[in-house]
């Protein structure tokens, strides 16, 4: 039995002053519309969506779950980057659900991350010394450029490559075009990363509405079919090397493994590059690219500009799966692996989907 | 219409139990001792101390002395100011003492951290380090002001 993506919703990415359950109900009626369904054939919902102190309740999907149309329903809920709630949304899939929802959400206009996920550390080591996630993200930059001796001006190409492809992206947050000295000109954050290196927090919500294969055929006509998904969690404490991701490798040999495909299979990528470094990495990580080599890659990866130019903290994910999907859909590529990372990049979930 | 505000606070008082393991490092840090504990399978030292290996997911129970002295394998710098964080710059940085296996959170200082470019002419993946102490310890990890280089 496949499992297929047969409804895609989103909301504009922005600064939105609307709260983070209306902008959940209008993903959420958007991809109902795509697919032409009603509420009441929705047998399941998941939720997807950091369940911190992001949106300053610290249960959000109480809000979430009505937004998604789960009044009296069937729901659960994934506290993470959104992509996590994948895998259960297909196991819901292969366990007596025929339509399910996911729902992600992501909402970080109305307070400062930094300060909210530092709390996530524990209050004994990591914590009092000011860890921010800027900083955790810095320590991993400077360990991979000083491993691998980048070149600054190799990287802010890299971004400026990346913002070129969100400036066509009518998705995407930041959409302005940037130029090498602009990245190398902008103020430092946390050395050395600087502030165009890194994604910049925004909101918004993607809604997928997913099918087993008799009703995603019954449903529509273009189905992006659900082929693999895997993931993996590093350890908490520091026992890691900074400048390689290797759970994000894992997360990726479990996907290939259940998608049956190589990775001459795949297309195009959509990865989480919440820094220009990650970006690198990730590549390395993932087996498209040489270890210190990510810079240098010139495949078809973010065409929707990827974290760097959007990044709603907690759809991030899905909506990077959602933009391939839909290039899926549209016919310009027949499979595609999507990417994320959640949290102090302790986490990574990989889906590789079909045509 | 304008959408309407309203601006909260948290402020919630929890009381965190730190375990036998951490209180008997932080009680190491008052008499100047950094602590850490071996896994018996692995055999590597863990610094901070944890009751299980990750690795091997096995109960540690050898407690091993550790230098105060170490390298640094990876730091940063915050340039930037964050609602509800210090004013910068500050260091922090992970140091992998002698004698353990695992990286340690820290500061680092003594130096000006005012130009990334001095700081990294002094503080890079390498710098061997030295661990400046508070005069009056209170059994906590800042009892370590911060990491020094070593000359």
């Amino acid at each position: 039995m496949r499992i297929g993506i047969v409804g895609i919703g989103f909301t504009e990415f922005g600064i939105h002053k609307e709260p983070f359950y209306n902008l959940a109900f209008t993903a959420a009626k958007r991809a109902l519309d795509d697919a032409g369904i009603e509420r009441r054939e929705v047998d399941s919902f998941i939720l997807g969506g950091y369940d911190n102190l992001g949106v300053g309740r610290t249960i959000s999907n109480m809000y979430t779950a009505p937004a998604a149309g789960a009044y009296l329903r069937h729901e659960i809920r994934v506290s993470d980057d959104a992509l996590f709630a994948l895998p259960l949304a297909y196991m819901r899939l292969r366990h007596r659900s025929d339509v399910t929802m996911l729902l992600a959400f992501g909402h970080s206009s109305e307070t400062p991350i930094e300060l909210v996920e530092l709390q996530s550390l524990d209050p004994f080591f990591h914590r009092p010394l000011n860890l921010t996630l800027p900083a955790f993200f810095a320590m991993q930059s400077y360990a991979y450029r000083s491993r691998y001796d980048v070149d600054d001006e190799k990287l802010a190409e890299v971004v400026v490559r990346m913002r070129e492809k969100g400036s066509k992206s009518s998705l995407a947050f930041l959409r302005d075009k940037v130029k090498v000295e602009d990245v190398l000109n902008s103020e430092i954050v946390s050395y050395p990363l600087r502030k165009l290196e890194m994604a910049e927090w925004c909101d918004g919500c993607v809604a997928l509405i997913l099918a087993e294969e008799t009703v995603a055929k019954r449903i529509a006509d273009e189905i992006v079919w659900l082929d693999g998904v895997g993931w993996s969690v590093e350890n908490y404490y520091f026992d890691r090397e900074f400048h390689r991701l290797p759970f994000v490798t894992k997360s990726a040999e479990m996907a290939f493994k259940m998608a049956k495909k190589e990775r001459r299979d795949v297309e195009a990528l959509e990865i989480c590059d919440l820094t220009v470094d990650y970006h690198c990495m990730i590549l390395e990580a993932l087996g498209f690219a040489e270890e210190g080599g990510g810079w240098d890659y010139n495949g078809d990866v973010n065409s929707s500009g990827g974290a760097l130019c959007t990044n709603a903290y907690g759809s991030t994910g899905v909506f990077l799966l959602a933009n391939l999907a839909m290039r899926i859909r549209k016919g310009e590529i027949d499979c595609g692996l999507a990417q994320s990372m959640s949290g102090y990049a302790q986490k990574s979930c990989v889906a590789i989907l079909e045509g | 219409m304008e959408v309407k505000e309203f601006e909260v606070w948290w402020k919630i008082p929890f009381k965190h139990s730190a375990g036998l393991h951490a209180t008997k490092f932080f009680e190491g840090l008052k008499e100047g001792k950094i602590l850490g504990v071996r896994c018996e399978k692995c055999g590597r030292v863990l610094v901070p101390p944890r009751a299980f290996c990750e690795r091997c997911h096995t109960e540690t129970s050898e407690w091993v002395e550790v230098s105060d002295e170490g390298v640094v394998k990876t730091l940063t710098v915050t340039y930037m100011k964050f609602t509800g964080l210090p004013d910068p710059p500050y260091a922090v940085g992970v140091v992998k003492l002698d004698g353990a296996d695992t990286g340690m959170l820290c500061f680092l200082g003594g130096i000006d951290l005012s130009d990334w470019r001095k700081v990294h002419e002094t503080f890079k993946p390498g710098t061997r380090v030295k661990a400046v102490w508070k005069e009056e310890r209170e059994g906590k990890i800042t009892d370590i002001e911060y990491f020094r280089p070593l000359d």
